[in-house]
């Protein structure tokens, strides 16, 4: 149609300028204003939407309030609730009740504006890990619930917990992969294909766990915050610049670079799950027992060994302290994960943890994959399906 | 403790984001309120801030000690009492800071005390200004036709019935709509006491009026807020004024939905308890009376000592939810 006025415009108007320029301005302008048209019509589709109400119209109904809490902290005698207004509508918090009774309360500020956080107050003589149901009653009666499973009193930036944190982290991370390690192949070339398809049960495995363990966590983001989104996010990015990396390397593959990148992946697999175990004893879910730390101390060891398989197709290399450098980027990201998630509370970032764990752990069963698919058999597939059943036996440990 | 697995313990981390139910039968755009977010008056009261009375046009005296005795006539020697009821949606702060929208009678919950004599004649006329139909149903003598339930005079939206009878037997009794679903429209706030006293009267007493009730404010068949006339707290904010050895005569009636029991517990005395207010003859001297839906009693006390003296449902839980005042004795 704009093509159209714009050849009958000319008709009647004959061009005044030189002949060929006239007709490339012209289009040049017409593809200008046809790139406009999607910006224009969709700002005049959004304040239509926004400012003729056309969606409530055609509801009828009332925007719902949604609150999500997204920390508890817990000091003797003291609740405090962070919560973030994740609905479409502002949200007064007007009343609290805990356990089914008014308490008084203070809060940082009652009038949540959308996607506005804010901190409510309430002093309680709560007990060590006797549940606590909290209820927020907002000012049109509406109510946004929390249960605080086994209370505890959540650990502040003290050296002492960050050492207890760091401990944990090395305990359950760090020191197994280590040890992992230490089962450095001295497999013939003839097994290489077996000990490689066993990395490859064990990376498929992880990107499993972290794939079910971010949406896990996701789900339990508030609504607005879109967890599932946070965990696509993280994963395909990851899994888009761990691609970039592996291409600049290409044609030098040896078995330290698959190695690395190896290490790299449970390494920010060992981030997310610092950050989410951090989070989880922050907020008194649950008391983090001894059997819980043998657990993943187990079922990490086997992360190692995933390390130590592809340098089996090229041999240990040389100066061993690069081995010590490949556990540490494994196994200690934990520690900072869980100071992190315990000191802070990262519900969001250990999604996105997760996620970027995921998809790093997938460019690396990609080229793990390519180099067993070379090399196929039954041995090959005998040791992939082992690999995948050691993880899940260890798995149930923790 | 229970142990918990690494895949519980993982799933533990979420669980907050919860979607408030609710909000859809609630008003359109939640205004921020201004109460000051600092600690109640009384260490006994839990929540924070103050109801603005008069946004909610009544207060909780009014709602205690007024009676609607109806404009009077006479028609052969039969005194004829005319009362006016009409049927409204109206926005009410039941604790500080929540807003309840109610259905009421006359803008109010509950609605006007209505109390006339053994043998008057009553005619109650009931406006529907609402967009749902509307009944008032009376507990009490009256033939089928003043019964106020769906077929038998119920308002339709924009419209407007009359019942008529002759109040009996004496007692404490309720009114309330009987358009259906019930408990909806109970809920909701539709609901009053209704006094016959008998033809020789009561004792001379300072009375009361005390109706328990208790709001559903997310509309999930159970109350957030609980309440003795509406208001959590109230009369805990404001402490009732009585006098020592003078006589006291609460008509309480139990509207509460939701849950089937209720009760009254006084503090400190004990009380003649005049079950439904049909006899004259104390049944009982106690300090506790539980009390089932639609149940009522008329109770008399008086306090020996001046001083403030808490009284509260002992489903501790109501107390704790806003059903709790105070006696301030002088």
């Amino acid at each position: 149609m704009y093509q159209a006025r714009k050849r009958s415009a000319r008709t009647l108007d004959p061009p005044t300028g030189p002949g060929p320029v006239r007709p490339v301005r012209a289009r040049r302008l017409a593809r200008l204003a046809l790139a406009c048209v999607p910006v224009l019509g969709l700002g005049v589709l959004v304040a239509v939407l926004v400012f003729g109400n056309l969606v409530h119209t055609v509801s009828g109904g009332v925007p719902v309030e949604s609150v999500s809490v997204e920390d508890v902290t817990l000091a003797p005698g003291e609740l405090s609730l962070h919560l973030r207004n994740d609905g479409p509508t502002p949200v007064t918090i007007s009343q609290v009740m805990v356990d089914d009774a008014f308490r008084p309360f203070t809060a940082s500020e009652p009038a949540l504006s959308r996607l506005s956080s804010a901190t409510v107050v309430v002093p309680y003589p709560w007990q060590q890990a006797i549940p606590v149901h909290v209820a927020l009653l907002t000012s049109t009666g509406a109510v946004i619930s929390h249960e605080i499973a086994s209370p505890s009193v959540t650990p502040v930036g003290a050296p002492a917990t960050l050492g207890m944190l760091a401990l944990i982290g090395l305990a359950m991370a760090a020191i197994p992969v280590a040890l992992g390690l230490l089962w450095l192949p001295g497999a013939s070339q003839r097994a290489v294909g077996a000990v490689l398809a066993f990395t490859l049960g064990l990376l498929a495995f992880l990107l499993v766990d972290s794939t079910a363990e971010g949406l896990e966590l996701a789900g339990g983001l508030g609504a607005g915050l879109n967890g599932v989104g946070v965990f696509a996010l993280g994963a395909l990015g990851a899994l888009a610049v761990f691609a970039a990396v592996e291409s600049l390397g290409a044609g030098r593959a040896s078995g330290m670079r698959l190695a690395w990148l190896v290490a790299i992946g449970i390494g920010l697999h060992n981030l997310g799950e610092g950050l989410a175990v951090g989070t989880a004893m922050r907020i008194g879910e649950v008391a983090l027992g001894s059997a819980l730390v043998v657990g993943f101390a187990i079922h990490n060891l086997t992360e190692g060994v995933a390390i130590a398989a592809p340098l089996a197709t090229s041999g240990v290399p040389g100066q061993r302290w690069r081995l010590v450098l490949v556990a540490a980027v494994a196994g200690l990201p934990a520690v900072p994960g869980l100071w992190l998630g315990g000191l802070t509370g990262g519900g969001v970032w250990a999604v996105l943890g997760l996620g970027v764990a995921a998809g790093a752990i997938a460019q690396v069963v990609f080229s793990v994959g390519r180099l067993v698919v070379a090399k196929p058999g039954p041995l090959a597939a005998a040791s992939f399906t082992s690999a995948v059943g050691v993880m899940y036996l260890t798995g149930l440990l923790a | 403790m229970t142990f918990v697995g690494r895949r519980g313990f993982l799933g533990a981390v979420g669980g907050a984001g919860l979607v408030v139910a609710g909000a859809s039968a609630a008003v359109a755009a939640p205004q921020p309120h201004s109460q000051p977010h600092s600690h109640s008056h009384s260490p006994m009261i839990g929540t924070v801030g103050q109801v603005d009375h008069a946004r909610n046009g009544f207060t909780p005296t009014e709602l205690r000690t007024e009676f609607d005795w109806g404009v009077v006539s006479r028609e052969g020697g039969q005194t004829v009492r005319t009362y006016h009821l009409t049927a409204a949606e109206k926005e009410i702060e039941v604790a500080p800071g929540v807003r309840y929208p109610a259905w009421t009678y006359n803008g109010r919950v509950p609605g006007p005390t209505i109390r006339a004599v053994e043998g008057d004649l009553m005619r109650i006329t009931l406006d529907n200004a609402t967009d749902h139909p509307h009944s008032v149903h009376f507990h009490g003598f009256h033939p089928a036709a003043m019964d106020g339930v769906p077929g038998y005079r119920e308002a339709a939206p924009g419209g407007s019935v009359t019942y008529e009878f002759t109040a009996e037997p004496f007692g404490l009794h309720l009114y309330h709509c009987h358009s259906l679903p019930l408990r909806t429209h109970l809920a909701r706030g539709l609901y009053g006491a209704f006094i016959v006293d008998p033809r020789a009267g009561r004792p001379a007493a300072n009375e009361h009026v005390l109706v328990l009730n208790a709001f559903d404010t997310d509309f999930n068949a159970s109350n957030e807020v609980y309440a003795v006339n509406t208001v959590a707290f109230a009369y805990a904010h404001e402490p009732i004024p009585v006098r020592a050895g003078e006589l006291q005569r609460a008509y309480v009636v139990n509207l509460t939905e939701f849950d089937p029991l209720n009760s009254i517990h006084l503090h400190a005395t004990f009380f003649d308890l005049f079950r439904t207010g049909t006899s004259l003859t104390p049944h009982e001297f106690t300090d506790i009376v539980s009390m089932g839906q639609a149940e009522r009693h008329v109770i008399e006390f008086r306090y020996r000592e001046p001083g403030q003296y808490m009284f509260h449902a002992h489903q501790t839980e109501f107390t704790d939810l806003g059903w709790m005042g105070m006696f301030e004795v002088t």
